[in-house]
């Protein structure tokens, strides 16, 4: 079982205010009944009132965590779609962040990154690649092109000047990855991210349930270890936290895990020796597998079934109200 | 296109007006009792308009509105569009477009040379579909601004951000032209163009526009070349990118024809003389009828699910009358 939109669930928040108000209401009921006098203020009549009270509160609040749970779109099993494509376009998203800088990977986290990228390319000579870089912003340095020799220039210049937004979001740049992926291509389509996965910024929930309706997966190469290391600044010096104290940055597998394992990609490590053939080879298995079967499979939604739930519990909050019980109220 | 992925489902609307009588006109429902009131044969008794019966009014509809969004949803809308997708290759094109200062020569009324070429290569790609296009920027030096692309957007947002003088006072032909061949050279599409746009003599660059055209032929390259401007002094106005100043004056410097036809007949090309802007168009149009292949695409039938933000609206509009109900109407039961 999958929630497609996890951000979504945070709405169950909201019972605690609508359960506030129940309560608040059923307190100033029972005390206006009081005021109404004779056969209102009966036993009999008290009690009824706080049966209906609860079976009306219930309800409404089994209609909003289902309707939430709809919202979220939540999946299991899968179904197959139909995928006539053929060929490959390959968007590399690059993250040009400082933290790329740290060493603990040799020469550099961004030299090495660049280096696989190079080394892929040439391993992929019938794919259109394009290239983006991403910091705080995401900008498209190449677009989809077959020209191999522009992105071996541009490949030259890369460096945390691309991008001037300070920051790390990966969420900017797979959504620039995927506006780069043009929808009228007819080849198979994937993204490679090569980042220390260490994100000071955005979401990428968002990319993930749109990259997995458009069925392309996402590489992710994580370009840094876990130890971390401190993080150069141009005179030698290392970057300073808060304190004063030389900040180590960390490379964080477990996003760059997530969004290869959700995309239905695969997560690779820098430090891995057979890199570039793994991902190169699994980058063209997609293609050929995916081009040979003529379908792949997408998640099956089960919002309807929440939803379905969702509107009997609010019908049955209402008809509680409309229904007169004993006669009375 | 709105279509829903099960439309019988709609069918539950219909019970919609039933429920709304059961909630608020069935003389048996709960929620309210009965107290004979009024003149013994005058009017009955109607309930002035207050503060309260308005917010009493908005809940229900807010309520009804919501459950009917909900409903809607619970059919499955979705948007679809139709996207095309291409079987075949495009024809690769490469436009060379010369940013040397005499291209703000304002000869091509209401602008200058270079927004007239820039408004033709913008109005050229707004046509093609698939076909990757490129731009090199020439001057003293020259640049692949653009490889070749489909994704036209990048390529309109890069044409919109160059300038005249921004490669230096000069004009590198020859470099324009091999930048251009060398990043077409390993392209498999079925035909590959350059497009040349110059007011100028070469003047600048390591390679010669001849030796230039030739590695453009033996590539089997398609080579265009546009000499834009007209004969006689023209007003110029040019901003030095170096010191910001604005400089104003008149020149008579035109590009040279005969060596633009010598270098069009090394390379097996065409030279169009665009002298105004309807020429310059004109000499665009036929291009285009030239630089086509034959195109075989696909339609590809896209959903977009809509529920999500039917479900947002419905919950919303719930919660409007949950809140009126529970906040501004004093209801006990």
């Amino acid at each position: 079982m999958t929630v497609e939109s996890p951000r979504v669930l945070m709405g169950f928040l909201i019972l605690v205010p609508v359960i506030a108000l129940q309560v608040r209401a059923f307190l100033k009921g029972r005390s206006e009944i009081a005021l109404l006098g004779a056969i209102w203020s009966h036993d009999t009549t008290v009690r009824l009132y706080t049966v209906k009270w609860f079976f009306s509160s219930f309800v409404f609040d089994v209609f909003l965590v289902f309707a939430v749970l709809a919202a979220a779109d939540v999946t299991w099993g899968e179904r197959p779609v139909e995928e006539d494509r053929s060929g490959l376009d390959v968007v590399i998203a690059l993250d040009v962040s400082h933290s790329m800088l740290a060493r603990d990977i040799e020469p550099s986290r961004l030299e090495r990154a660049v280096g696989v990228v190079r080394a892929m390319t040439r391993q992929l000579p019938a794919a259109r690649t394009a290239l983006v870089a991403f910091k705080g912003a995401a900008v498209t340095v190449t677009p989809l092109t077959e020209d191999g020799n522009s992105l071996e220039v541009v490949l030259d210049g890369v460096g945390p000047g691309l991008v001037s937004a300070p920051g790390t979001n990966i969420e900017q740049g797979l959504s620039e990855a995927l506006r780069t992926l043009p929808e009228a291509s007819f080849a198979h389509r994937a993204i490679v991210l090569l980042s220390d996965g260490e994100a000071l910024g955005g979401d990428v929930d968002g990319p993930i349930a749109e990259l997995r309706r458009r069925g392309i997966p996402v590489m992710t190469v994580m370009t840094g270890t876990t130890a971390g290391s401190t993080i150069p600044t141009s005179d030698g010096t290392p970057v300073l936290d808060r304190d004063g104290r030389p900040a180590i940055s960390r490379a964080d597998p477990l996003t760059l895990e997530r969004i290869a394992t959700r995309t239905g990609g695969a997560f690779f490590d820098v430090a891995s020796p057979d890199l570039v053939a793994e991902l190169s080879g699994s980058l063209s298995r997609f293609a050929v597998i995916r081009g040979r079967e003529g379908f792949r499979l997408v998640p099956r939604r089960r919002y309807r079934l929440f939803l379905g739930v969702a509107i009997v519990a609010l019908l049955a909050s209402s008809a509680v109200r409309v229904v007169r019980w004993r006669g009375i109220v | 296109m709105l279509v829903f992925e099960r439309p019988a489902l709609l069918l539950l609307l219909l019970a919609v007006p039933g429920l709304v009588y059961l909630r608020h006109f069935w003389r048996g429902r709960g929620g309210t009792f009965s107290f004979p009131f009024g003149v013994w044969g005058g009017k009955g008794f109607v309930p002035p308009t207050t503060a309260a019966s308005v917010f009493v009014a908005v809940a229900a509809a807010s309520f009804w509105v919501g459950l009917i969004v909900l409903l809607v949803a619970f059919a499955g809308p979705q948007r679809v569009t139709r996207e095309r997708s291409f079987l075949t290759r495009g024809v690769d094109i490469v436009f060379v477009l010369d940013q040397s200062p005499t291209m703000a020569a304002r000869d091509f009324l209401p602008g200058n040379r270079f927004e007239a070429a820039r408004g033709v290569i913008r109005r050229f790609v707004s046509l093609r579909e698939n076909d990757p296009v490129g731009i090199v920027g020439f001057g003293l030096e020259a640049s692949l601004r653009v490889p070749p692309t489909i994704d036209y957007e990048h390529f309109l947002a890069v044409l919109d951000t160059m300038e005249v003088f921004e490669m230096g006072d000069g004009t590198a032909i020859g470099m324009g032209i091999a930048t251009a061949a060398l990043h077409l050279e390993r392209s498999n599409a079925p035909r590959r163009a350059i497009i040349l746009l110059t007011d100028g003599v070469n003047n600048a660059g390591e390679i010669q526009p001849e030796t230039a055209a030739r590695a453009v032929r033996s590539l089997g390259i398609n080579l265009y070349i546009i000499g834009i401007g007209s004969d006689g002094e023209v007003e110029i106005e040019i901003r030095d990118p170096e010191t910001g100043r604005l400089l104003r004056g008149t020149i008579r410097e035109s590009y040279d024809q005969e060596a633009m036809l010598e270098i069009a007949d090394i390379a097996g090309g065409r030279f169009f003389y665009a002298g105004s802007s309807g020429a310059l168009q004109a000499a665009f149009d036929a291009i285009d009828t030239i630089e086509r292949v034959e195109q075989r695409s696909l339609l590809r039938v896209v959903r977009q699910p809509l529920d999500q933000l039917l479900i947002f609206w419905g919950v919303g509009l719930i919660g409007i009358d949950f809140l009126i109900r529970r906040l501004f109407v004093r209801e006990v039961v």
